[in-house]
């Protein structure tokens, strides 16, 4: 029993990081209608940028940097190419996305290489003991940070100018236009939104009791799609959801693996993607997502 | 159309078949025997000997090919210098499969043709899927790697014990020093592949012996997120947990055991461990709790193979930190030039000969890199012996030898060998 | 120009084209024909995907998948029966054949899946076939042989060893061993997918697949069964995808799991992106630049100023590789939407006054 409520506890925290990931790439796709294939690759620069400069300018200085680095890839990759695409096809920008994931994620596997780089964080390899169980400080600090970063982002989507213009465009992107929002602005902050989200939860992937981060973080960040896609790949509440879901579905099977025997090794990787195909199954636009009808 | 098409089809070919009267493509020369009556094989010309290796550069295990292809041309230099074998200079054909099999397996296959034999194959699956090819080849190789699946491959040359003995003899040191009593339990977190395949060999002969309770459990070689795997052996009650994993996971392991309390001994195979793991967040719990159980001598360990293979590291690479693999890689390296001197001195410098000349070595000293080693007997390990290591950053390596290489009772009774499963 | 030579030179360009890849066995060493076969195999992979991604505009990441079921299936079809894996020891070209008709099952029992999901849903979704896959070749040891991988079974027709050297044939002087034989295979089954890949585009399944892009609810009001064609695209994309997959393993000589990973089918995507997206001839020259460019430039590394040795942390062919044809795919969307199909297209059109197109426009 005490093994089920750890590893509850340990999905739980592993699907808020999944969660922050999920939530940026929805900004995106609800804002823009772009399927941001190079997520993985600006999650892993903004943690790489943490890892390479906290010895020179200390942690937090590093962590403002990495989100910094992020959120301008963010708004390289807006301005760039997908406002000048406006007007194409969803797979034309998917794969646009792609070629910048192919770019990026190749410059940053050399750079990281074989090592596995220190985060530089405060939280170390503390622990944190309460009635028997033991939590990672380091985890509990993403999970606060997750809370405060969701709580803050629904507020902005509520109640800022910013969020009613989203909200207006992913319902209709030409009227809004034509009621006088301005699409390309909308589009503009929801990319750099996305990339510092990106960046934070790449640190928390890459902290204690993860040993550091190294080349494969972004092949982790992948998870973030069939959260998004559990949780409707438009839908913010979806995108938490999914995460979490996601989180406990790969703990729960990796930490039952010798009872779940039968299905092979190595569940955990893959357990997310087969969560996701009954999910569509059932639901085919995921939990939260608006459906499309068409009458013909 | 289907007309033209088979117009344009048969207009190339007559074209194609005249153009074939001034073909340039050579063919591959066979064996010959030289003017200094030493008979000839691939890779062996009158005044070279080429040997390749096929080594990982850019994938997981890159620290170590990397380290291993350089030491490797130590040795080189150091035989060329003092006037190579044969009358011939020692030349090496290197070549990058970044731990993808099937890159590997086209790799070979180009380099095959022009080698005399392999100095270094690296990586279990690697060694497993060109296992073939090599028989077929007749092809000597060493294989970076100690899984003793491949010692059933007469054309293996397998330095040092393998996977499953460094894990008996690990069990046997932590049941001597009292840590483990009979009804415990230890858990094994092992790779999938032969890797995993061949130290689980080991630790289940060895929790049998000794009455214990092993819990299992396997991983994929891109995982690189412990925390269920050890979650669950903790619930398990283990005392011990061996490790037959990548460095990067030993590291997660080390981390995640001690975030949920687990602080037992965490004792791993040879490739489980580098330095640079002592600078990342699970630094203080590796140093605590593991230990490294290898047939490979640490660099720090005072014999004159790890003293000369360091002094010769440092000196030409002053600015790389150096591993256990210069160790080995130059104990290796240095097995497979006396192959080479048994096979000139037989007058027999090719594949045939190089077999030959290898189970003919006897009893060889690599100075205490690893420990003696005795090829004589076919499908058999070379040795036995392995010994135990602890983290300490202030060493060359990383590693402290707490006890050096010792065969433990419970490895003398162990059916080692090509079948031990 | 003349009329008359006009019309003459683009099958004079065929006829020169057909000769140097029939006589390039003749010349190349085993280096080059081993890695124009991978390339040739990736080609047709690409024709498939891109008849999936061109024509009928769904994005799929499955592609790797079903290049795997081709390459273990025939693996198992034809292997020896008896040994450690599956072998159910079939003539070759039967196992083949059964190998690409499973993977067209496969990608009818997946249509499913894709028919009820819309656009982008089904690229994000089709990333699960891909670790699924994985997960299974790891796990199904007793037919994939697991982590390691298993031997490609040899090819042989009537007696005459495609991928051995039984019996020997010695053409001008140069001994014809698997790799030159294999070379033959390769062009037939290249040629074998263009053609039909090209007569399917022309046709009617081309024409509704392509209205089925632009509008679905269009497509439907003139008529066309929308999850039928849907459905139709996925199986014949898989079917190419399940011929490449069988050529691939016969140009490898092994089939292991980590080949048939997401990067493959990024790989791939690139490949048709680059070409020109519904593009046959595009597919095949995205195809030979995305798998001989890292080649190319690993063997001349030592030559080429911008490249490191592999393992010196410096940009290595394997990354420079990469740089450029990421770049490409996202140069290629935003100022040549139709790849370098298109380019050629604007070429000859420049050159010369009607010159019939080979590519299907789209």
């Amino acid at each position: 029993m005490s093994n089920l409520v750890e590893l509850v506890i340990n999905g739980l925290s592993l699907g808020s990081i999944y969660a922050l990931i999920a939530l940026g790439f929805v900004v995106i796709f609800k804002a823009t209608e772009v399927v941001n294939f190079a997520h993985g690759s600006m999650l892993m620069l903004g943690a790489y940028v943490i890892a390479a400069t906290h010895g020179r300018i200390g942690f937090p200085a590093a962590v403002a940097a990495g989100l910094a680095t992020a959120a301008t890839v963010g708004l390289l990759i807006d301005r760039l190419l997908v406002s000048r695409l406006r007007r194409r096809s969803h797979t034309a920008l998917a794969i646009v996305t792609i070629g910048v994931d192919i770019v990026l994620g190749a410059e940053l596997a050399r750079r990281v290489g074989t090592e596995v780089l220190n985060m530089g964080d405060p939280w170390l390899d503390h622990t944190w003991r309460v009635a028997g169980f033991t939590f990672p400080v380091s985890r509990l600090a993403a999970i606060a940070v997750a809370l405060v970063l969701i709580v803050a982002f629904a507020a902005l989507v509520r109640y800022t100018d910013w969020g009613v213009a989203m909200r207006a465009a992913a319902e209709d992107a030409e009227a809004a236009s034509l009621m006088g929002i301005r699409l390309g602005r909308v589009s503009m902050v929801a990319w750099v939104v996305a990339g510092v989200l990106a960046a934070v939860a790449g640190l928390f992937l890459a902290t204690f009791p993860s040993p550091g981060l190294s080349a494969t973080a972004s092949t982790t960040a992948l998870r973030a799609f069939p959260a998004v896609v559990v949780g409707g790949m438009d839908s913010l509440s979806g995108a938490v959801v999914g995460g979490l879901v996601i989180g406990l579905a790969e703990t729960l099977a990796a930490g039952y693996s010798e009872q779940l025997l039968f299905l092979g090794r190595g569940l955990g990787d893959v357990a997310p993607y087969a969560v996701m195909i009954a999910v569509l199954l059932w639901r085919p636009t995921g939990l939260f997502g608006t459906r499309e009808l068409s009458r013909v | 159309m289907r007309k033209n098409a088979l117009r344009v089809v048969a207009v190339a070919a007559v074209v194609a078949l005249v153009a074939t009267g001034c073909s340039t493509k050579a063919t591959r020369s066979g064996g010959a025997t030289g003017t200094d009556g030493v008979r000839t094989g691939p890779g062996v010309t009158a005044d070279t000997i080429t040997l390749a290796a096929l080594t990982d550069m850019s994938g997981p295990f890159a620290p170590i090919g990397k380290q291993l292809v350089q030491v490797g041309e130590l040795v080189r230099a150091e035989v060329n210098n003092s006037g190579g074998v044969c009358g011939r200079k020692l030349e090496f054909q290197v070549s990058d499969h970044g731990y993808n099999v099937q890159k590997a397996v086209t790799l070979y296959k180009s380099m095959e043709p022009n080698s005399l034999a392999f100095l270094q194959i690296l990586g279990a699956p690697i060694n497993a899927a060109l296992a073939e090819s090599v028989t077929r080849d007749k092809v000597l190789t060493l294989p970076a790697t100690f899984a003793q699946a491949l010692l059933a491959n007469p054309y293996v040359v397998l330095p040092g014990a393998t996977y499953d003995l460094e894990l008996v003899n690990g069990v046997a040191y932590l049941a001597e020093q009292g840590r483990l009593a009979r009804g415990d339990a230890i858990g094994h977190i092992y790779q999938e592949g032969e890797y995993g395949a061949s130290a689980l060999a080991g630790s289940r002969y060895a929790a049998e012996k000794l009455g214990l309770k092993l819990v299992q459990r396997q991983v994929k070689a891109t995982e690189e997120d412990m925390a269920s795997y050890v979650t669950s052996l903790k619930a398990e009650g283990v005392k011990a947990v061996l490790l037959t994993t990548s460095p990067k996971q030993t590291a997660s392991v080390a981390a995640v055991a001690k975030s949920v309390g687990l602080e037992v001994p965490l004792v791993g195979n040879n490739p489980t461990f580098t330095q640079s793991l002592l600078d990342t967040p699970a630094g203080p719990a590796l140093r605590a709790n593991f230990l490294w159980s290898s047939t490979v001598a640490p660099l720090s360990a005072d014999r004159p193979g790890p003293k000369a293979a360091l002094a010769a590291y440092t000196k030409a690479y002053p600015n790389e930190k150096p591993s256990y693999s210069v160790g080995s890689g130059y104990g290796a390296a240095k097995v497979f030039v006396e192959i080479v001197r048994k096979a000139c001195q037989n007058k027999d410098l090719t594949r045939d000969g190089m077999a030959k000349a290898f189970r003919q070595l006897g009893q060889v000293d690599t100075g205490g890199v690893f420990p003696p080693l005795d090829f004589s007997k076919p499908g058999k390990p070379s040795t036995t012996a392995s010994g135990i290591a602890q983290p300490d950053p202030a060493l060359p390596g990383g590693l402290k030898e707490v006890r050096a290489p010792f065969v433990s009772d419970l490895a003398k009774e162990y059916p080692a060998g090509a079948d031990a499963k | 120009m003349s009329d008359r030579l006009n019309r003459l030179m683009p099958k004079a360009g065929w006829v020169a084209a057909v000769i140097v890849l029939l006589a390039l066995p003749l010349y190349v060493d085993g280096f080059w024909l081993s890695a124009g076969l991978v390339a040739m195999a990736a080609a047709v992979g690409a024709v498939g995907l891109t008849l999936l991604v061109g024509a009928a505009g769904q994005l799929s990441f499955a592609h790797a998948f079903f290049l795997a079921v081709g390459a273990y299936g025939y693996a198992c079809f034809s292997g020896e029966p008896g040994a450690a894996t599956l072998g159910l020891g079939l003539p070759p070209a039967l196992g083949a054949a059964l190998a690409i008709a499973v993977t067209g099952a496969l990608g009818l029992a997946f249509s499913p899946v894709a028919s009820r999901l819309r656009g982008i849903y089904l690229g994000v979704a089709s990333l699960s076939l891909v670790f699924v896959g994985q997960h299974l070749l790891h796990n199904l040891t007793g037919v994939t042989g697991g982590f390691n991988g298993r031997d490609t079974p040899m090819f042989t027709l009537a007696g005459f060893d495609v991928t051995g050297s039984e019996p020997p044939v010695t053409v001008a002087g140069v001994p014809f061993g698997a790799t030159e034989r294999l070379w033959y295979l390769g062009l037939v089954a290249l040629a074998g997918a263009g053609v039909i890949a090209r007569n399917l585009l022309r046709g009617r399944t081309g024409r509704a697949l392509r209205m089925v892009r632009d509008s679905e609810v269009a497509a439907a009001v003139l008529g066309v069964d929308v999850r039928r064609s849907k459905a139709t695209a996925f199986v014949v994309s898989s079917m190419f995808a399940g011929a490449a997959g069988v050529l691939s393993a016969l140009a490898l000589d092994r089939v292991v799991p980590d080949y048939f990973g997401l990067l493959l089918s990024v790989e791939f995507l690139a490949m048709i992106v680059i070409g020109g997206l519904g593009s046959v001839g595009g597919a095949v020259t995205g195809a030979a630049f995305v798998t001989l460019l890292p080649i190319v430039l690993a063997r001349y590394s030592g030559v080429l100023p911008l490249v490191a040795d592999a393992g010196s942390g410096g940009v290595d062919a394997a990354v420079l590789a990469r740089f450029c044809y990421g770049a490409a795919v996202v140069l290629v969307i935003l100022i040549q939407p139709d790849g370098l199909a298109g380019l050629g297209r604007r070429l000859r059109a420049r050159l010369g006054p009607a010159v019939p197109s080979l590519q299907e426009s789209t």
